[in-house]
């Protein structure tokens, strides 16, 4: 604002001065106009002499006078001539004075017009006089009295003339000179106001530039602070991963090790002690792959795999998967129009189940009491693109209009009142909203305090026709003792403890497991046994699992072709894309779920062996 | 007189210091009287009547259409109004012969014209 009005009064100014210069300059123009018309009014007179034409008439005067003397003296006729002659030289000197425009200047004393036009007379009488032929020495006599009469003033009117002309002159030095002083008084304003314009331009481009560096360094000051943030931010982000990834191990052995203490005989007490720790294991679990998934998205290194995927089957999946949560707090969990036959889309399951297990999660864990309901519906945005939404909506606690804005925020819990009832990290929203954004879809969220809440998950709707008639599953149904076939499986894995967990799982599901610590002993026991399966750890000593599967997929015989499904701690999408470089069939993160470990092995091993091993839905 | 009245008469109307109106001058070109006369010489010397005397180069009669004029605005002159002969300049035609130097050599009652 103080900036504009600056620049304003700047504006005005420079204004200002720029007229006064101007003004200066239209008035110097005029002067020198006026004076120029002046010079060429004198020049345009075309006056030879000023003075002469007086001096002359005087001159005649007595050069007429002589000669009328002579011819009273001597009365001849040569005289007579001589007089008449000198008669003509006056009028014609009398005739110069009246008709020259330069006497004009003479006249402005009367006295001169006086004398000129009683000459004029003079010479007409006289004119007449000699004209007339006889003798006129009366007459003649007569203006030679007259001319004796007058002749100081003749003598008197070449002084006057002189006169006159010196004050013309004089006159005209002084306009001159006045006009002079006049131009130099506003050449000299001139100079002082473009000195001052000069000196303001100056100053103000000085002020402009000081201005400008001003902004610059800012500039940079701002540019480095907010690198400086960003790195903090990533540095943060990068530490929490770490501490989260490195998390896992200690907690992958726990697991591991409860498993193992869940075979073993126990007494009722015990048994509910480890019931009580693998549920706060399970949710502890929950926790780590929340913040492994938040710092992913941050970092932009969430992989979202394109697939066909079955938007009936996912409902069903999740129904399935929440009804007991719903159940147990006396919720009805309805399911509204559920798509009749499958319908499939290109979309990343996965990451669809993880969405709406989050929403339906939040949903129950905030309604004490009525339903929730997950709602399928397709439909086109304004701009004519086709979208499929899931709507997940309970009869809640509901959510503030002024918290709405800020719920998909990182570790937003609408207030702490409600933190210390419900648990959660509060990254769930906003890794939600950002797979949906992933997914190129959007999450929108109506709500109402103390009525419920709906999340609207927008997805684009990319329809496919499934290539295979089989039923991609990635979840197994609830009992693995549907499917009871015995695999062999080769696993290749240093770590003792995860040895033991896998040893104990894999029994359990049924499968007969030969163990090997490293990428080279895996690759010589698939050399000289037969295999259905490998499971790889990625880091081993010797030879790593990457290494391994490349060399297994080199081997010459069908032993190339056996399913290699990498566990590994890393949930990196770089890690995920290495393995499916190497060759890898399946990648499973650790800590291992056995739900998830059964699911990948029906789909990469069971599957390919016939129908009888499909599993249905 | 007769002789200058057989010459080529030439007429010119101009503006003058003499006059407040432009008058019409008729007479003979001084170059045509001097090859006429065959005379030759670097100046002409003019002498009037009341002995005004003027000293004019032979050149301006070959670089201008210096004219003897016996005649104004038709009328013959008489000693009594410039006559009897008037040497005039073509004043408008340019500009440098708008001044003292030429109105001077611009005799008129003119009696007589020496060549040297």
């Amino acid at each position: 604002m103080w900036k504009q009005l600056n620049d304003w009064s700047y504006s005005i100014k420079l204004f200002g001065v720029t007229a006064v210069v101007a003004l200066a300059m239209v008035v110097l123009l005029a002067f020198e106009f006026f004076q120029r018309q002046a010079l060429l009014e004198i020049s345009n007179l075309r006056v030879d002499s000023l003075t002469a034409p007086a001096f002359l008439l005087d001159r005649e005067f007595l050069r007429f006078q002589q000669a009328l003397e002579l011819h009273f003296y001597r009365q001849d006729p040569y005289s007579r001539d001589a007089l008449q002659m000198h008669l003509d030289l006056l009028s014609s000197k009398v005739d110069i004075v009246r008709e020259s425009p330069g006497s004009a200047f003479m006249f402005k004393n009367p006295d001169n017009i006086a004398y000129v036009e009683k000459i004029h007379e003079f010479v007409q009488r006289a004119q007449q006089a000699l004209i007339t032929p006889g003798n006129r020495h009366t007459e003649l006599r007569q203006l030679g009295q007259e001319m004796a009469d007058f002749e100081a003033e003749s003598h008197s009117i070449g002084n006057s003339a002189d006169l006159m002309a010196s004050i013309l002159m004089e006159q005209q030095n002084a306009e001159l000179l006045a006009q002079n002083q006049q131009i130099t008084w506003l050449t000299l304003a001139q100079l002082v106001f473009l000195m001052a314009t000069a000196f303001g331009l100056l100053s103000r481009h000085r002020r402009q530039q000081l201005e400008k560096a001003e902004l610059t360094s800012l500039n940079d000051q701002l540019r480095l602070a907010q690198q400086a943030a960003e790195a903090a931010s990533r540095g943060k982000s990068l530490f929490l991963a770490n501490m989260s990834h490195e998390l896992r191990t200690p907690f992958n052995r726990i697991v591991g090790i409860l498993s193992m203490l869940a075979t073993t005989p126990l007494s009722p007490h015990q048994a509910d002690l480890i019931d009580t720790v693998n549920n706060s294991a399970g949710h502890f679990l929950k926790l780590l792959k929340d913040i492994l998934d938040a710092s992913a998205l941050d970092a932009g290194k969430m992989s979202i795999q394109s697939e066909q995927v079955d938007l009936r089957t996912v409902m069903t999946d999740v129904h399935a998967i929440m009804l007991p949560l719903a159940t147990q707090k006396e919720l009805d969990f309805l399911l509204q129009d559920v798509p009749v036959e499958s319908f499939w889309v290109k979309s990343d399951g996965t990451r669809l189940r993880q969405i709406l297990l989050n929403l339906l999660n939040n949903a129950i864990k905030f309604t004490a009491k009525g339903h929730v309901s997950l709602q399928f519906q397709t439909s086109t945005n304004p701009s004519g693109q086709p979208f499929f939404e899931f709507a997940v909506k309970d009869t809640g606690i509901g959510i503030h209009e002024d918290s709405l804005g800020k719920l998909f925020q990182r570790f937003y819990q609408v207030d702490s009142g409600l933190s210390r009832r419900f648990s959660g990290a509060g990254l769930g929203l906003e890794i939600s909203m950002g797979l949906a954004r992933l997914l190129n879809g959007e999450i929108q969220v109506q709500s109402q305090l103390g009525k419920g809440s709906t999340f609207r998950v927008k997805l684009p709707l990319l329809r496919v026709t499934p290539e295979y008639t089989a039923v991609s599953v990635t979840l197994p149904p609830t009992s693995t003792e549907t499917n009871h076939v015995s695999l062999r499986i080769l696993v290749a894995e240093d770590h003792p403890v995860n040895q033991k967990f896998l040893a104990v799982l894999l029994q359990r599901m049924g499968h007969m497991a030969t163990f090997c610590e490293n990428g080279e002993l895996a690759l010589q026991a698939l050399k000289e046994e037969t295999f259905d399966v490998v499971l790889m750890d990625i880091h081993m000593p010797v030879m790593d699992g990457l290494t391994a599967t490349r060399l297994i997929r080199a081997l010459p015989n069908e032993k190339s072709q056996v399913p290699v499904i990498v566990l590994s701690a890393d949930v990196y999408k770089e890690a995920r894309d290495n393995a499916s470089m190497a060759g890898v069939n399946a990648f499973i993160p650790k800590p291992v779920q056995p739900l998830e470990l059964q699911a990948t092995l029906d789909q990469h091993v069971l599957s390919k062996r016939g129908p009888t091993f499909l599993m249905n839905m | 007189m007769e002789t200058l009245k057989k010459l080529p008469q030439q007429s010119f109307t101009t503006h003058t210091p003499w006059f407040k109106e432009p008058v019409t001058f008729t007479g003979p070109l001084v170059r045509d009287v001097l090859a006429h006369a065959q005379l030759k010489g670097q100046q002409l010397v003019a002498v009037a009547l009341d002995d005004y005397k003027a000293k004019i180069p032979a050149s301006d009669a070959m670089n201008f259409d210096l004219l003897l004029a016996h005649s104004i605005n038709g009328q013959q002159m008489s000693a009594k109004n410039k006559g009897p002969l008037f040497i005039v300049y073509p004043y408008d035609s340019k500009k440098e012969l708008q001044t003292v130097l030429y109105y001077q050599r611009s005799v008129w009652q003119l009696k007589a014209l020496v060549v040297e």
